[in-house]
C-alpha cells in the first residue's frame, strides 16, 4: 500500500523545535512499498526534470524481473503505483545508470554475458529501444533468475562529462570511455593478476582445513577439525563414477578488483588493483592515467602490503587524492592503519598514523564536519559491560569524533574531540537499528549535523559545533508512525535542502521539502 | 601447547633421516610400478575412467578446451605412456559445459564412450571413442538457448532420468532446466522446463575495499528423481522459493507432462501466513516469527508405497494422502494444530513398528532481553519434540511421548573471543610443517591400512598402521544426542565445543610416532605442495597411489604407483 500525505506546515514546523535563523520547511510525505531488496533502492534522475526519481527492483512470479521507477513530481510527491516499468528480460546480467541519449534523464545500461547495451526507460518496449554498445566477455556469465545486480558510480575517467566503464572481463579488465552519441572505445585492457609470477610459486594461502562433524553415541557430536597442507593438486584426481549426483554444475571465476580513484595530483582518475607482488606478499599498483588519457602497460607504482585485515581507499584529510586504510580486528581489539597519498605513491612499510580502538563492530568514516576541507574521523563501536547486561539487560554504543591532525605528521589528534557513551535496554532496541549520520547539514547552517534514532524510535537531529561537541538538545526531531529500521539523507529535488528517506520494514517514507 | 606439539618437529625430522631401522629403500614399492609424468601446466583436472571399455582405468587430462586420454595398457609391461596422449581433442568456444557417457551409440550405432559437450549454450556434441581414438563429433541437439558459465566446466547434463538404458539431457537455461528426454530412435521428446534456484554469487564492482575480487561463483543444484507414486518410473520433483512441483512419470507418451502432476504454491502459503513486518514483531516473544514459516515433506506415511504429503504452516500440520495418479489436496486427511513456537517437523519412526512417526518440534520463546543478555552471560534454550505416532492411515490426535533438548550456549562475548582463537590457531597453521600424507591398501590386506607420507624427496609407507574407519550411525541427529527410546532429557553444550576445539596437525603422524617406515620411495623432482590421491587403476587389491609433485609455469609432474596385478 502507498499513500501520499501531505504534512501541514505547522505539524511539521512543529518538529522542529530550534532552528535558530534557519527557514523551516514544509515536507510532503510519499509512501512507496520496498521490494525484496530494500538495500538495492536507487535515486536517480530518470526523465531529466532535475528531481531525483526512486528506482525499485522487483520480481515476481508472472513479470519476472522488473525496474519500479518511480517519479518525483513538481511538488516533491512520489505516486503510489510505479510511473515505469523496465522489463529486465532474462540474458541480462547487470545494469547501471547513466545519461547517454540526448533525451532528458538517464539510461540503463544492461550487461550481459557478451555484450553492453542502451536502453531508454521512457519507451515502454525494447522494439526501437534496445541498442548494442559493445562486445566485452563479462566476467559474470549467468543471470540470476531472481535479482539483477547493480554497478553504481560509473566514473568519468578524463573528465569530458560522458561516463565511462572500468569493466571486469573474463580474463582481465576493460577500460571503455565514453563518448557522444552512446559511443564507448576500448581505451586500456589490463590483468589484475601479476602475470610475472610462477603459477608454482604463488602461495596457496596457508594450510586447509578439513572439517568433519562426527557423530558416536559415547561422546555424541564431535567437530573434528584437521590441517590439510597447502596443495596446488586439490580435487584435482576424481573418478568419472563418483560425480555429484545432486549438482549440476559447479564453477567459479574470480580476479582482484580494480577501482578507479584520483591518486594523484591531476584531476583524472587513475586505476588501482590489489594483488600477490613478485616477493609473494600483497601488493597495491597503481595504474596513473597520462595526460593524454592512456594508461602504461605495467603499474606506474607498486608496494608491498600486509593482506591482513580490511584494505580500502578513502580520501582521510581532503586533499582530494585517496590514501589507503588498513583495519585489523582481533575480536574486541581494532588497529587502524593510515597511509597517506603521497602524490601517486606512498610508503607502506610506514603508517603514517595508528590508533586503536577496543569494542564490537567497529565503524569508521571520515567527514568533513565544517566543510573546511579537515575531515574529522568518526568511529562507533559497541561494548557489552557485564554488570549492564545483567542488570538491565543492556549494551553500550560509543561514539568519538577527532579532529584534523593540528601538528605536522598526524592525519587525526590522538585524543578524541567528543565521546558519546549511550546506554542501550532491550527496551530501547529500536534506536541500535542505525548508527548516527554525520553527513548532512540538515539545517543549512554550513556544518554538518548528527542524525540519529533515539531510543524510542524517533529521528533527532543535533547540531555540531565547531569543538565537534554534540549539542545536548535536538534542533529537530521526527516521530514516526512505523519503525525506522535505516534511514538516507539527501537532497532529492534540488532545493538545497537536505530530505529523508526512511526505510520501514516493508516500506518507505520519503519526506521532501517544499517551499 | 601440548608436549606432542612441541616434540612435532622433531618428529617431522626423524621422517626425513636415514632410519635406524633398515627400510627397504627404492624407486618404488614392491609389488608396484613407478610411472613419473609430466603434463602441461595447464591442466586442470584427471578423471579416472574406463574409455575403452577394457576393465582397466584409464586417465582423461582435462585442460581449458583440451582433452587429452591415455589408455591403461594390457600388453606386456602394462601402464600407461603418459608421454603423448593416445587420443586428445580440442574444443573451440566460450563455454563449454562437458560430461562423459556410456550410454549413446555412435555413427555406426555401437554403444561407445562418449565425450559430451555443450557448445556456446546452443548445441551439444558428441564424440564416440573408437578404437581408442576420439571419432568425428556428431550433433546430439542443436537449436538451444543455454548458459553454462563462461570457460570450461563439468556439466553433469547427461544422465538415464527414465530408466530406458538411454542418457537424456538436462540443460540449464536462464534460472531453468529443460529436461530432453531422448527416445530410441535418438530423437528427443519436447523439453519440459522446469524453474531452478541457481545458487549465484557475483561481485562486478568495489567501491572502496580494494582486497575484494570480482567474478562469479555458480551452483546449479540437480532436481530429484525418484519413484513417488510406486508405478516403479523415476518421477521429477522440483523444488524452488515459490513452489513445490511433481511431474509423475507417464508409460505411454511423453514420459513427463508438460505440467507438474501436482504442486504446492509456496508464494500463496507465504501470502497467507503473512510478511515478516517489523513493526508486529513481538519483543517479548521472538520466536513467535516460527509462525511464518512453513515446510513441505514428500513421505510415505500410510505404508501404500505412494507418497504422501505433509505441510507444515507455522504450528498447523496438515497430511495430504497421495495416489497412483497424483495427490489429493481437496481434502486433508488429517490437520494436526501445535500452540506455542513450532520449528520444524520430519518423520521417523520413533517406536520401531516400521511406520514413520511424525516429530514436531517447538522452541520456547526467546525475548529481546534474552538476547541481550546472552551477550554478557551463558545462556540455555529448551527444544521440545513431540512424537505422534502412526495409526496407519495417519498420525495420532496426541502426542506419545515428549523429549526435551537444552541448548546451552556460552556468551556471545565469549564465542567472540573464541573465533578469534581459532583464527590464530588457523593462522599458527601458516607457519606450521603439515606433510601431506593419505591412507591407503598398498598390503592388499583388506582389513589393513597402510599410511603414505610425502616428503620434500621421498615416499614414506607405514604398513598396517591406520585404524579401520568407524560405521556411521543410521541417524546422526538422533545419535549425536545418545538417543534412547527410554530418556527424554538431553543435552546438547556448545560450550564443549568451544572448549576442545582443537585444528589436529599431522594427525595421521602422531600414530606412526616412533615407528620407522616399513618403505622409502625416493622421488625424482622435489615435492612443492604436493599431494597424494588414491585410485583403483587395475582391479586388484591393491590401491594405485598418484604423487602430484608440482605444478610450474611450463607443466606439472608427479608419479604414479601403479600396482602390479
Amino acid at each position: 500500500m502507498s499513500a501520499v500525505v501531505r504534512l501541514p506546515g505547522a505539524l511539521f514546523a512543529a518538529l522542529l523545535l530550534a532552528s535558530p535563523a534557519q527557514a523551516q520547511p514544509n515536507h510532503v510525505a510519499s509512501e512507496i512499498a520496498l521490494g525484496e531488496w530494500p538495500d538495492d533502492v536507487l535515486r536517480e534522475d530518470m526523465d531529466g526534470d532535475a528531481r531525483l526519481d526512486l528506482i525499485v527492483p522487483h520480481w515476481s512470479a508472472e513479470a519476472g524481473r522488473e525496474l519500479l521507477i518511480y517519479l518525483q513530481d513538481a511538488g516533491g510527491h512520489f505516486p503510489a503505483e510505479p510511473s515505469r516499468r523496465v522489463e529486465i528480460k532474462p540474458e541480462i546480467i547487470a545494469f547501471a545508470l547513466a545519461d547517454l541519449r540526448p533525451e532528458p534523464g538517464r539510461e540503463l545500461l544492461l550487461f550481459a554475458g557478451t555484450g553492453v547495451f542502451s536502453l531508454s526507460s521512457a519507451i515502454a518496449s525494447y522494439t526501437d529501444n534496445l541498442r548494442p554498445l559493445f562486445d566485452w566477455p563479462l566476467a559474470a556469465s549467468v543471470p540470476d533468475r531472481r535479482r539483477v545486480l547493480y554497478l553504481p558510480g560509473l566514473p568519468d575517467m578524463n573528465g569530458d562529462g560522458h561516463a565511462d566503464l572500468l569493466l571486469p572481463g573474463r580474463d582481465d579488465y576493460g577500460l571503455f570511455l565514453g563518448g557522444p552519441d552512446e559511443q564507448f572505445t576500448l581505451a586500456h585492457r589490463f590483468s589484475t593478476i601479476n602475470q610475472e609470477l610462477d603459477p608454482g610459486e604463488v602461495p596457496l594461502g596457508g594450510a586447509r582445513l578439513d572439517t568433519q562433524l562426527a557423530i558416536n553415541e559415547r561422546q555424541g557430536i564431535v567437530l573434528n577439525v584437521r590441517a590439510l597442507g597447502a596443495s596446488a593438486f586439490e580435487g584435482f584426481l576424481s573418478s568419472w563414477q563418483d560425480s555429484d549426483t545432486t549438482t549440476l554444475l559447479e564453477a567459479e571465476h574470480w580476479q582482484p578488483a580494480a577501482v578507479a580513484a584520483r591518486m594523484n595530483d591531476d584531476a583524472l582518475q587513475d586505476i588501482v588493483f590489489m594483488n600477490i607482488g613478485n616477493d609473494l606478499y600483497g601488493q597495491i599498483n597503481i595504474l596513473q592515467q597520462r595526460a593524454d588519457g592512456g594508461f602504461a602497460a605495467t603499474p606506474d607504482w607498486r608496494g608491498p602490503i600486509d593482506t591482513r585485515g580490511d584494505i580500502r581507499l578513502l580520501d582521510v584529510n581532503g586533499d582530494g587524492r585517496q590514501d589507503v586504510l588498513r583495519t585489523v580486528d582481533n575480536s574486541n581489539e581494532w588497529t587502524v592503519q593510515f597511509y597517506l597519498n603521497k602524490n601517486g605513491s606512498f610508503r607502506l612499510d610506514q603508517p603514517d598514523q595508528v590508533m586503536r580502538f577496543s569494542g564490537y563492530d567497529l565503524t569508521l568514516s571520515v567527514t568533513d564536519i565544517a566543510g573546511d576541507a579537515r575531515p574529522a574521523l568518526s568511529i562507533s563501536y559497541y561494548t557489552i559491560p557485564v554488570v549492564n547486561a545483567v542488570r538491565n539487560a543492556s549494551i553500550v554504543r560509543s561514539q568519538l569524533l577527532y579532529a584534523a591532525g593540528s601538528t605536522p605528521g598526524e592525519v587525526f589528534s590522538a585524543r578524541p574531540a567528543f565521546r558519546l557513551d549511550e546506554n542501550f535496554s532491550a527496551e530501547a532496541v529500536r534506536g541500535l537499528s542505525e548508527q548516527i549520520d554525520l553527513q548532512t547539514d540538515l539545517d543549512g547552517d554550513g556544518r554538518r549535523d548528527a542524525i540519529a534514532l533515539a531510543p524510542d524510535g524517533t529521528l533527532t537531529a543535533r547540531a555540531i559545533d565547531a569543538g565537534l561537541q554534540f549539542a545536548a538538545t535536538p534542533f529537530w526531531q521526527y516521530v514516526p508512525t512505523r519503525a525506522v529500521l535505516r534511514f538516507d539523507v539527501q537532497d532529492m529535488n534540488g532545493d538545497g535542502v537536505a530530505d529523508l528517506l526512511l526505510y520501514h520494514s516493508t516500506a518507505m517514507t520519503l519526506l521532501v521539502s517544499t517551499p | 601447547m601440548t608436549l606432542l606439539t612441541r616434540l612435532l618437529p622433531a618428529l617431522l625430522l626423524a621422517l626425513s633421516l636415514p632410519p635406524m631401522v633398515l627400510a627397504q629403500e627404492g624407486d618404488t614399492l614392491p609389488g608396484y610400478r613407478s610411472l613419473p609424468f609430466t603434463l602441461p601446466a595447464d591442466t586442470e583436472r584427471l578423471l579416472l575412467v574406463d574409455a575403452d571399455k577394457d576393465g582397466l582405468t584409464d586417465v582423461l587430462a582435462v585442460a581449458p578446451s583440451r582433452f587429452s586420454l591415455y589408455f591403461q595398457r594390457t600388453a606386456a609391461g602394462g601402464g600407461f605412456d603418459f608421454a603423448t596422449a593416445d587420443t586428445a581433442i580440442t574444443l573451440e568456444g566460450s563455454s563449454i559445459g562437458w560430461e562423459l557417457s556410456e550410454n549413446y551409440p555412435d555413427a555406426s550405432g555401437a554403444s561407445s564412450f562418449s565425450l559430451l559437450a555443450l557448445v556456446d549454450g546452443n548445441r551439444v556434441l558428441q564424440w564416440p571413442i573408437r578404437e581408442r581414438q576420439f571419432a568425428a563429433p556428431i550433433e546430439v541437439l542443436g537449436g538451444l538457448s543455454a548458459f553454462a558459465g563462461a570457460g570450461v566446466n563439468r556439466l553433469h547434463f547427461s544422465r538415464d532420468m527414465n530408466s530406458d538404458g538411454l542418457d537424456d539431457l538436462i540443460i540449464p537455461g536462464a534460472g531453468t532446466l529443460q529436461f530432453y528426454i531422448r527416445n530410441a530412435d535418438a530423437s528427443y521428446q519436447p523439453p519440459l522446463a522446469v524453474q531452478s534456484d541457481m545458487q549465484i554469487r557475483t561481485n562486478l564492482f568495489v567501491r572502496q575495499g580494494i582486497e575484494r575480487d570480482v567474478g562469479q561463483a555458480l551452483r546449479i543444484p540437480l532436481v530429484a528423481l525418484r519413484d513417488v507414486n510406486s508405478d516403479g518410473r523415476p518421477d521429477l520433483i522440483s523444488e524452488t522459493e515459490e513452489r513445490f512441483d511433481v511431474f509423475l512419470a507417464s508409460g505411454s507418451g511423453d514420459y513427463f507432462p508438460q505440467t507438474p502432476s501436482y504442486f504446492v504454491d509456496r508464494l500463496e502459503i507465504r501470502e497467507r501466513l503473512g510478511n515478516f513486518d517489523f513493526d508486529q514483531l513481538d519483543f517479548s516473544n521472538l520466536t513467535g516469527m516460527l509462525a511464518l514459516t512453513h515446510e513441505e515433506l514428500l513421505q510415505d506415511v500410510d505404508g501404500d508405497g505412494i507418497d504422501d504429503f505433509v505441510l507444515r504452516e507455522g504450528g498447523k500440520v496438515s497430511l495430504f494422502p497421495g495416489t497412483a495418479t497424483g495427490m489429493d489436496f481437496s481434502q486433508p486427511r488429517q490437520v494436526l494444530r501445535s500452540s506455542g513456537n513450532v520449528l520444524t517437523t520430519f518423520l521417523h519412526d520413533e517406536n520401531e513398528d516400521g511406520r514413520p512417526d511424525l516429530w514436531l518440534w517447538r522452541v520456547e520463546s526467546i525475548s529481546v532481553g534474552d538476547l541481550f543478555l546472552w551477550l554478557a552471560i551463558a545462556g540455555s534454550v529448551n527444544v521440545e519434540a513431540f512424537v505422534y505416532p502412526n495409526e496407519g492411515d495417519s498420525f495420532a490426535r496426541r502426542p506419545s511421548r515428549q523429549l526435551t533438548v537444552a541448548l546451552k550456549f556460552p556468551s556471545a562475548v565469549r564465542m567472540l573471543s573464541s573465533a578469534v582463537d581459532i583464527r590464530e590457531q588457523a593462522r599458527a597453521l601458516e607457519e606450521a610443517t603439515i606433510l601431506p600424507t593419505t591412507i591407503a591398501q598398498i598390503g592388499g590386506v583388506e582389513s589393513t591400512r597402510d599410511l603414505l607420507v610425502l616428503l620434500e624427496d621421498q615416499v614414506q609407507v607405514f604398513m598396517g598402521s591406520m585404524d579401520p574407519p568407524p560405521q556411521e550411525p543410521e541417524d546422526q541427529f538422533l545419535a549425536s544426542l545418545n538417543y534412547s527410546r527410554s530418556r527424554n532429557e538431553y543435552e546438547i553444550d556448545i560450550r564443549r565445543f568451544i572448549d576442545e576445539f582443537e585444528i589436529e596437525q599431522n594427525s595421521e603422524l602422531r600414530r606412526v610416532e616412533g615407528r620407522t617406515p616399513e618403505h622409502r620411495l625416493s622421488l625424482p623432482v622435489a615435492m612443492r605442495n604436493g599431494e597424494l590421491q588414491v585410485a583403483s587403476l587395475n582391479g586388484d587389491v591393491h590401491d594405485d597411489v598418484f604423487v602430484f609433485l608440482q605444478r610450474g609455469r611450463e607443466t606439472l609432474s608427479g608419479l604414479l604407483l601403479l600396482s602390479e596385478p
